[in-house]
């Protein structure tokens, strides 16, 4: 290999770097609204976090990986000089970092799926000009990229409704919440499953067919019933002996509890898709650097995986307290009934998005989801100045960072040929 | 730091709830400041209406904070224009409530005898009206939470009827204080007679903004 193993090493710790920073800036997304509110502590929340954003890297994220690796540029193309795609790899990653580290700086709500999926798109045209890159399946990011918030919106304002019409609107809210939270929990936690299983566990080697995913979703539900009509059955509290104000408040209570599950499931989906913004370059570097030259169909090699995940996990657990003290201390703290149905809605857009290979923006589908519940009525103030910052920054996000890439790769060609 | 968490903004109900506690400060000095005047003591009369004025002029600067503060684009379960006419609406209150004290205040007044039952009648019924619609309003956090209809927007509801029953009941009590008022035409001085009329214009319009102030809200909630 005419590249070294300084190439690998400045590999190595821009992909660190890149996936430390994902955990870091991203983990307010999940659990900041929990830490906001007061249901969870924030040192558990951080610890928490960590493992269930490792877990979700680790179980699914090599579906988003290779999709990252392998399918945005077309392999073919690069079968003459395979070298270039580990300089165009290792220039997006350094993009992505960078254009991180800025947006970070600025404080600006930017997408690291936006910047690496551009910067990798770039480097595949720039080098092999429009047969470097595989239409097709950019468009079906692109399309992703539009329905990812749509869709968490979507969901998100219809669990939100059915809260509100069963339970919230309810003549005694207490036992319309005693009744239907068990079953509603019952739906969302099948649900849960089949998103989790749809394709079975990539990470474990665990392929599932359908009807297997079907029984684990099932079950699962029914034991998820169990466990909440138990919980619902020992809550000391009655309509008739409490306030009207009061009520709700013991209503939000339980939905505190979900909400916290939510806030995990966030973080479970967040690692699921995101990691692949930096084991989907590496892992295609490792493999030109092993075999000398890149098959897309071969599997995601487990301790690229396990690295991206690490370092991701990691800046969930250290640096990730000071983003939330910060933000806790400014939240309001939105009712916990709205933030499980936001979170919830959030989650298992990403999740399916991972399960198809599709690089989504876990921040916008996020805010989505959020917006989707405050179309129908739910949300106390939102910053709709904020929201559409947050929805424009791919405009500008795309084109510097497929921009950074092309400068970036052209250096780097240059030095080590 | 790069966060989508400043896409929540900082809800305006909170200050609201506080303003709305400055006006209800406000307003509850009228039956003091009537209490003192049915005493003779026109000193007490002075430091009532000077306290009202303070109060007023606090809960003024509540009000021009919150619409300062509130961003130019926020999206709130209600619409903002119907919650800065809330504002607004509750705002008057305090400003008619300080009406009162100047008028108590500019010229020595003293209460007729005759009039003194049917004042007292018609004292209490604006206070009625008062403390239901600040009843009312300080039941915008619990409908927040239920998204502003269900159950607790049709109780609220029932509130808002209650509260335009007992404006009409108030403005039954003005009518007759205002007939009991013109009777003692001749007997006291056409002036004070002139001053009477002002004031008890001034007290209705506390019991019709309290009732507007509950309009305005059930025009919020959908059941």
């Amino acid at each position: 290999m005419e590249f070294g193993t300084i190439t690998i090493v400045i590999t190595l710790i821009v992909g660190a770097y890149l996936a430390w920073n994902l955990g870091a800036n991203d983990v307010s997304n999940s659990m900041g609204t929990s830490v906001g509110s007061g249901a969870i502590v924030l040192r558990k929340a951080m610890i928490f976090a960590a493992l269930v954003d490792f877990a979700g890297a680790f179980l699914i994220g090599s579906r988003v990986s290779e999709t990252v690796r392998g399918k945005i540029i077309n392999p073919e193309s690069f079968s003459g000089d395979i070298q270039i795609y580990v300089i165009g790899m290792l220039a997006a990653l350094l993009s992505a970092a960078i254009w991180t580290q800025i947006s970070t700086y600025y404080g600006w709500p930017t997408s690291t799926t936006h910047a690496l999926v551009g910067a990798v798109f770039s480097f595949g045209l720039i080098t092999c000009g429009i047969h470097g890159v595989q239409w097709k399946v950019i468009t079906n990011i692109f399309i992703g990229w539009i329905l990812s918030p749509i869709l968490g919106g979507l969901v998100s304002s219809l669990i939100f409704l059915s809260i509100l019409r069963l339970i919230l609107f309810a003549k005694s809210p207490i036992t319309a919440a005693k009744r239907w939270i068990p079953r509603m929990i019952f739906i969302t936690s099948t649900i849960l499953l089949l998103s989790l299983f749809l394709n079975g566990l990539k990470g474990l080697n665990l392929s599932l067919q359908t009807w297997q995913t079907l029984i684990i979703a099932f079950t699962g539900g029914v034991i998820a019933y169990a466990i909440s009509s138990n919980w619902m059955r020992k809550l000391r509290y009655f309509d008739e002996a409490t306030p009207r104000s009061q009520r709700f408040k013991i209503v939000e209570g339980v939905f505190a509890k979900m909400q916290l599950v939510s806030a995990f499931y966030v973080a479970f989906a967040h690692g699921s898709n995101d990691v692949a913004n930096v084991v989907g370059p590496i892992s295609g570097i490792m493999q030109i650097a092993q075999t000398g030259h890149l098959d897309p169909n071969v599997p995601i090699l487990t301790w690229v995986l396990v690295f991206g995940a690490l370092f991701m996990a990691l800046g969930t657990g250290t640096w990730g307290y000071r983003v939330i003290e910060t933000i806790g201390q400014n939240l309001t703290g939105i009712s916990p009934s709205r933030g499980f149905s936001a979170e919830f809605g959030a989650a298992t857009t990403v999740l399916i998005a991972a399960q198809l290979g599709l690089p989504v923006s876990t921040s916008h589908t996020i805010v989505g989801a959020v917006v989707g519940v405050g179309l129908v009525r739910g949300m106390r103030a939102l910053n709709v100045g904020e929201i559409k910052r947050v929805f424009l920054s791919w405009l500008y996000t795309v084109p510097f960072s497929a921009t950074l890439t092309a400068i970036i790769f052209f250096i780097v060609k240059a030095l080590i040929r | 730091m790069r966060s989508i968490l400043k896409i929540f903004a900082k809800s305006p109900l909170g200050p609201m709830n506080e303003h709305m506690t400055k006006v209800k400060e406000c307003v509850d000095k009228i039956p003091l400041i009537f209490d003192a005047l049915y005493q003779g003591d026109q000193d007490k009369v002075k430091q009532i209406a000077k306290d009202i004025y303070a109060l007023e002029h606090e809960a003024d600067v509540i009000k021009t904070d919150i619409r300062d503060n509130i961003p130019r684009n926020i999206l709130l379960p209600m619409n903002k224009r119907d919650f800065l006419n809330i504002l607004s609406i509750q705002d008057s209150i305090a400003d008619t409530a300080e009406d009162v004290g100047v008028l108590l205040t500019i010229r020595h007044m003293t209460v007729p005898e005759e009039m003194h039952p049917l004042l007292d009648e018609f004292l209490v019924s604006v206070m009625k009206v008062v403390n239901l619609a600040m009843k009312v309003v300080s039941e915008l956090g619990v409908l927040e939470e239920a998204a502003f209809g269900g159950e607790e927007a049709r109780e609220v509801l029932k509130m808002v009827d209650e509260l335009g029953v007992t404006e009409w009941e108030s403005d039954k009590r003005q009518y007759k204080l205002s007939q009991k008022l013109f009777e003692l035409e001749g007997k006291e001085s056409p002036v004070a007679i002139f001053m009477w009329t002002y004031i008890i214009l001034a007290l209705a319009r506390i019991a019709n903004q309290s009732e507007k102030l509950g309009k305005q809200i059930r025009g919020n909630l959908s059941t």
